[in-house]
């Protein structure tokens, strides 16, 4: 029997939809999103409800089954690609259940495979941002940090910067999701209206000077006899680019 | 000179410093903690990662080293940074994420304590005044006191001392002004007493800290004579005797083009170091030793091919390793296993019976790795009987990562 599940396209819908599948242990042959095309004859089909405290639940509970770490190998992936990989990320959680901890040391299965391979790209994503991400001082103390990740990696950067630079006001705003997360010294929150912020507010003269040093700074430690142009793109790719002072010619 | 133009000069001349890392260390201030797997903020066009401030406090220098663009005899620009100069711009760039933290170098004005004093006042004012709590790598300069050297180890991650070249003659030679002891007292010192703040802080978490990230070195490779077995020996013996965390190899690019001392060469040996660094990998985090890459019959590394196959091929002997029953020595010792997968190896086959397909997935270098494992006693691609067809195999495999040296024509 051909069984078809659809749900909305976000990442706690596909949770939902996990657990519906696990609950009646059903095996649907595609889980598809809005935008993707379903089976042209489906025996049955049903629509998943998507419900945040529910998909919440999923993870915890996955957690408590197999363990931290393969949690947050489908966070990544929920984070990423996971519009291309929903039977992959449906197996994972199965085969989570059956194994327990030992889920993750299945390093020669595809399924484990193909959700680690998913999962690494995510984190490195979130690595790179960690060196990548630049904030700019605007006019009203602001620091704004602009950029255009693959994935949808803010809420996993927050937390690190957090850490870092709680001394000072700032927003991270990702630019191709339109989401902005904003710390105001005290606590953490998501702007809804990120340009409000940035209305008549350009950047301050400070920002000017330290930019240009910083600009005098990476010109200078080049060493041109080592001149290797492939390598830097390798390390720091060209999309990257746009929002890095050092990069503006 | 504004601060811009000193920049210029003096991050200019701090360049050659190889040394880069930001890792090891796991530290929280007001402003800025730092991160032990390290991170690297930005990359110059020679594809050398950024990810700390680096620059001199000052380039006046009494001392006159051959190789060295600071050095008294020429006739460059001179700046020095005052201390708040420093730490603004440490600051400044640390809150806009560009950077880790300060890698600071100087070169010896006045005299090394009077250096070393001015450096310490720089990180001082940063630790206690701005409670800056990123990454900090300060190089030790060689001939200042040990109460200096210690001071700098409370306030910094890393303290490192350059050896600069392989060799005491050679320092003789090109550094007249350095002598041997001055840098292997001040790093066994470091090495001792890292070493003791490390166990004090397993007893007790509050006792201070001393260079929390540990010393490293660096060597210029090219401008003397050294074999790769001289350089490769010192290195091991320099991680036995003062738990250093890394040798640092800089390809020797001539700057002094009117200095007799040093040799002409068209480039810098860029093959050499990257085929050093892969040696220096396989002694740090292979468990290899020094005297099993390289001997006297050959005392340097084969530009053609990586040193662990190299070895594999000497040692041929010992293969095929059989993937399902190896040890994780074993395991490592093989060419295109690293050490992920290796201990990937040992994780994915206790569930089950791993064949070539396997493998990929888990992220073996089969090109390499083809000719030395069996997976259940089958053998994949090409069987070779002898190393030399193995050798070529390989050869023929390997696209060159690094351009080969131009020859010259005419010698």
């Amino acid at each position: 029997m051909d069984i078809e599940y659809r749900y909305d396209g976000s990442p706690d819908g596909l949770l939902c939809a996990i657990a519906d599948a696990v609950r009646k242990k059903e095996q649907p042959s595609v889980i598809s999103g809005p935008f993707q095309e379903g089976l042209l004859y489906a025996d049955r089909c049903h629509t998943v409800t998507t419900d945040e405290a529910r998909a919440d639940e999923v993870i915890a509970y996955f957690r408590r089954k197999v363990s931290k770490e393969a949690a947050r190998n489908l966070l990544y992936c929920l984070a990423g690609p996971f519009e291309t990989m929903e039977a992959e990320l449906l197996a994972y959680y199965r085969m989570g259940l059956r194994l327990g901890r030992s889920l993750d040391r299945n390093h020669a299965d595809p399924i484990v495979h193909a959700v680690h391979q998913a999962a690494r790209a995510v984190g490195h994503e979130i690595h790179r941002f960690k060196g990548l991400l630049r904030f700019r001082q605007l006019q009203d103390g602001l620091y704004w940090a602009p950029f255009e990740p693959d994935y949808d990696i803010i809420s996993a950067l927050v937390p690190h910067f957090r850490a870092r630079l709680w001394d000072q006001r700032w927003m991270i705003h990702d630019l191709r999701r339109a989401r902005a997360v904003v710390w105001d010294g005290r606590r953490l929150y998501a702007e809804p209206q990120p340009a409000k912020l940035l209305q008549d507010n350009p950047v301050s003269d400070e920002e000017v000077e330290v930019r240009q040093l910083w600009k005098t700074f990476f010109k200078s430690v080049t060493i041109e006899s080592r001149t290797n142009p492939k390598l830097q793109a390798r390390c720091m790719p060209l999309r990257y680019w746009r929002w890095l002072p050092e990069m503006e010619v | 000179m504004n601060v811009e133009e000193k920049m210029a000069v003096l991050a200019d001349a701090a360049k050659y410093d190889a040394s880069c890392s930001s890792s090891g260390s796991s530290r929280k201030g007001t402003t800025g903690m730092t991160l032990p797997s390290g991170c690297c903020h930005s990359w110059t066009p020679d594809g050398r990662c950024v990810s700390l401030l680096k620059t001199l406090l000052s380039n006046v220098c009494i001392y006159d080293c051959a190789y060295c663009i600071n050095r008294c005899g020429n006739d460059v620009k001179r700046a020095t940074f005052t201390v708040d100069e420093v730490v603004n711009l440490t600051a400044e760039f640390y809150r806009r994420n560009y950077i880790e933290g300060l890698f600071l170098s100087s070169a010896v004005f006045v005299s090394p304590d009077h250096t070393m004093e001015q450096m310490i006042r720089v990180v001082r004012t940063l630790r206690e005044e701005r409670r800056f709590g990123g990454y900090i790598h300060l190089k030790a300069i060689p001939g200042a006191g040990m109460e200096l050297i210690d001071r700098a180890g409370r306030y910094a991650d890393r303290v490192s001392v350059n050896i600069e070249l392989p060799s005491a003659q050679s320092l003789q030679r090109l550094a007249p002004d350095k002598k041997k002891d001055d840098i292997i007292r001040p790093m066994a010192y470091i090495g001792e007493h890292w070493k003791q703040a490390k166990t004090e802080r397993q007893k007790n978490h509050k006792a201070p800290r001393f260079a929390p990230a540990g010393q490293s070195t660096q060597m210029i490779i090219g401008a003397t004579p050294e074999s790769d077995k001289h350089i490769l020996d010192l290195s091991q013996n320099l991680y036995d005797s003062y738990s250093l965390k890394r040798v640092y190899f800089s390809a020797y690019i001539p700057v002094n083009l009117a200095e007799s001392r040093l040799p002409v060469l068209p480039m810098p040996p860029l093959l050499r170091e990257h085929r050093l660094y892969q040696a220096d990998w396989l002694l740090r985090m292979y468990k290899f030793r020094a005297h099993e890459l390289l001997n006297e019959e050959e005392p340097n590394l084969d530009p053609q091919l990586d040193p662990k196959a190299g070895w594999a091929l000497r040692n041929f002997h010992h293969f095929p390793v059989e993937i399902n029953t190896a040890d994780y020595e074993w395991l490592l010792r093989v060419p295109g296993i690293g050490v992920l997968s290796a201990k990937r190896i040992i994780a994915a086959r206790r569930s089950r019976c791993l064949d070539f397909s396997h493998l990929k997935r888990i992220g073996v270098v089969m090109k390499r790795a083809q000719f030395f494992i069996t997976c259940s006693g089958k053998f994949s691609g090409g069987l070779r009987s002898s190393p030399e067809s193995v050798r070529k195999a390989l050869i023929l495999r390997e696209k060159p990562s690094v351009k080969a040296e131009q020859l010259q024509l005419f010698q």
